[in-house]
């Protein structure tokens, strides 16, 4: 069964501020999408209108159906600022969320021990919350949002504050909702998380849609520009040959050229080997952080 | 229904669990054992000290039987000799003693104690001696029987007195209709001050640390709401169960108990006319009253943009319920006049003064009734509104002073 999240000129104003400008995209079951963007160009916004915290112009709907309190049921959402009932004990916290999802205590409460394991909680069941440290507090929240099995998963910025190791355990919980046939929207600054796990992603300035298809083929839109070389070949000796615009060194002998078009790749292969082995050429698109530091500049300009 | 249910009870074991209801809770209990403790503890230093306060009364039985029948409790009548009342005044037992003789047809009654004669006691004695030596006088002169009965002719004295009962009822009744307004207003400022406080801060918390985006993306703003303030008002229900309860028990065990149940018995006809004053259609105004400021503590905890700003947020409330307290302090007296009568009609300040000037007899239960209506009116009124708008109070995040984050709630889209 395909699950989309379908969102068509989507539409907000804030006073005179147009926050969001005919957005349209979609999101499907076993697909992870990442909405990346500077901070105000309207992220937290979409996910508020997918949550109807805000009223918009414009259509968002969940398998077809405009999203009320029943699909609420259906979603899990990890807010960007973070913040949990201090005084209650993890087991409370997390069966309290579960109950506003629909989710009987009975149900919840034989499955918490195995989510506090999956994200290696530091803390016990009755642990009051404000005794555990920040890190572990925010894996509750992750817990709280993701125990009840929801369908539309939307994370604002859930790896901010996350340490490697948790970040990882992070993507790994994101994947297994993915394989689970969940469809996954979250925003993040970070390209590379984006890069790792996304299969589509959605890019927003200024409230508007300027990036929109899967990571491969976005990244293909811009060309395959980048050439990644392995030579004993000098930076200037690279510099000189034809189609390079610059070279950066990556380490000894490493280099990264900046061809002026694709086809570029051709010639350079053979002026680069010479016919002999070789052990690295690798021409790429640029990655998503070029990309998103690209759209970036064009919008400082 | 489960998700309001979860909130209703989430928020309702967050009250009772808390230390501060907990406290709430057990200090009448606490009032109710000091208060019976110090009872105890004088009752049981008068009573060791009520021997000490005897004196006994020798050498006549018959003066000694009428005493003890004007004044029993200040007469130890087991001395019976002379001897027995100095050893009993050696062990501090009693204070003094009378010897009673007869010399030349004269009664003479000499006191012999460590402390001056109590009034009461020679006044009750001289009147017994007089009585005595009139007698003595009337057998001894030899009278002849219409020289007896001639002497024995009394003024009369007749009262007729047609007011005093009605008087010291009414002033009777003006105590205990006192009594009714001073408990009235100050249960109603001490309940209301109190869950305002605790209202709109539990909201306050959920807004400011941003669990309430969270609640939003699983429910309604309305069922919150609702669930809420359900919740809270369990609390308080609970909390007035509790004491009353205590109350009950307290004044149950005073008035058996042996050191205050003279006190509870010559008071309780003034506690059950206070009851009275209270179970009726005031005992409704007050819980109407309190649920009026729940709810707008409700609103006033959303309008907060930060978790710290939880324990002023219920401020506006807290004004409102001050003022209140001022006027109907200051109008007790004077419930009768323009400003209490139209306060008596508006809504929340309704709740102080209708039941005042009810209680005042200056208003009869229909003016009650319709004061009511306008109450319970008001409550929907205002609870639809504020449900309506909740999300936008709870979810708009400026700090500019809660009447600009009131206008940006109600207009937040």
């Amino acid at each position: 069964m395909i699950c989309i999240l379908h969102i068509s000129k989507l539409d907000k104003y804030f006073d005179n501020l147009h926050a969001l400008s005919n957005v349209n995209f979609d999101a499907q079951n076993g697909r992870i999408l990442g909405l990346i963007g500077q901070n105000g160009a309207g992220k937290s916004t979409t996910f508020h209108s997918i949550l109807n915290f805000i009223k918009y112009s414009g259509e968002i709907t969940w398998n077809g159906k405009h999203i009320d309190e029943k699909a609420f049921d259906e979603i899990g959402y990890l807010p960007e600022e973070r913040s949990l009932m201090e005084k209650a004990t993890v087991q409370q916290q997390i069966i309290y969320f579960a109950k506003l999802k629909n989710r009987k205590a009975n149900w919840t409460k034989p499955r918490i021990k195995g989510w506090m394991k999956k994200f290696d909680v530091k803390g016990e069941l009755n642990s009051k919350l404000k005794s555990l440290s920040k890190g572990n507090q925010q894996k509750i929240q992750l817990i709280c949002t993701l125990i009840h099995e929801p369908k539309l998963i939307i994370l604002d910025e859930p790896f901010s504050g996350l340490d490697p190791v948790n970040a990882d355990l992070l993507k790994q919980s994101i994947l297994e909702a993915k394989d689970n046939g969940a469809t996954i929207i979250f925003s993040s600054h970070n390209m590379n998380n984006v890069e790792e796990i996304c299969d589509d992603l959605v890019m927003l300035r200024n409230g508007e849609v300027v990036l929109n298809g899967s990571v491969q083929d976005v990244r293909n839109q811009f060309g395959k520009n980048e050439l990644y070389v392995t030579t004993p070949m000098s930076k200037d000796e690279l510099q000189q040959l034809p189609g390079v615009l610059s070279v950066k060194i990556r380490d000894n002998n490493k280099y990264m050229l900046d061809l002026s078009n694709p086809d570029a790749g051709v010639e350079l292969f053979k002026l680069i080997s010479k016919g002999k082995y070789i052990e690295e050429f690798s021409q790429q698109p640029p990655s998503l952080d070029e990309i998103f530091r690209e759209k970036v500049g064009e919008t400082n300009e | 229904m489960n998700k309001f249910k979860a909130i209703v009870s989430e928020t309702y074991m967050n009250q009772v669990k808390s230390k501060s209801f907990i406290a709430l809770l057990l200090m009448p209990l606490i009032f109710i054992i000091i208060g019976a403790g110090a009872g105890y503890i004088s009752y049981s230093n008068a009573s060791s000290s009520a021997e000490q306060d005897q004196v006994a009364i020798v050498g006549d039985s018959s003066i000694k039987k009428s005493l003890v029948k004007l004044d029993g409790d200040s007469i130890d009548s087991s001395v019976k000799t002379e001897k027995q009342a100095q050893n009993k005044i050696k062990s501090d037992d009693i204070y003094g003693y009378v010897k009673m003789s007869k010399n030349n047809n004269k009664i003479k009654a000499q006191y012999i104690g460590n402390d001056y004669l109590d009034s009461d006691v020679k006044h009750d004695l001289m009147q017994t001696l007089s009585l005595k030596q009139n007698e003595l006088n009337i057998s001894n002169g030899g009278l002849t029987k219409d020289q007896i009965q001639k002497l024995s002719n009394k003024p009369l004295f007749e009262s007729h007195i047609e007011k005093q009962k009605s008087e010291n009822s009414e002033n009777n009744d003006n105590g205990i209709k006192m009594a009714s307004l001073q408990t009235l207003i100050f249960v109603l400022y001490f309940f209301l001050i109190m869950y305002s406080s605790v209202t709109a801060s539990t909201i306050a918390k959920d807004k400011g640390s941003k669990i309430i985006e969270v609640i939003f993306s699983s429910t309604t703003a309305t069922k919150y709401f609702l669930g809420k303030i359900v919740g809270i008002i369990l609390t308080l229900i609970t909390q007035l169960i509790a004491y009353l309860i205590m109350i009950f028990a307290g004044y149950k065990f005073l008035s058996t108990a042996s050191f205050s149940k003279d006190i509870v018995n010559e008071s309780s006809d003034t506690i059950h006319q206070m009851i009275g004053n209270f179970i009726n259609i005031n005992l409704a105004f007050i819980v109407l009253g309190l649920i009026v400021g729940i709810i707008l503590s409700a609103a006033a905890g959303a309008l907060v943009a930060r978790k710290e700003d939880a324990s002023k947020s219920a401020q506006p409330v807290v004004m409102i319920t001050l003022l209140l307290f001022l006027l109907s302090i200051m109008f007790q007296n004077n419930s009768n006049s323009i400003i209490p009568q139209i306060l008596s009609y508006f809504p929340l300040s309704s709740c102080f003064f209708m039941p005042i000037r009810m209680i005042n007899n200056q208003a009869n239960i229909f003016e009650g009734i319709i004061s009511l209506i306008i109450l319970i009116a008001f409550i929907i009124g205002l609870t639809y509104f504020i449900s309506k708008v909740y999300k936008g109070l709870m979810l708009q995040n400026s700090n500019e002073g809660w009447f600009k984050n009131l206008i940006k709630g109600v207009k937040y889209r």
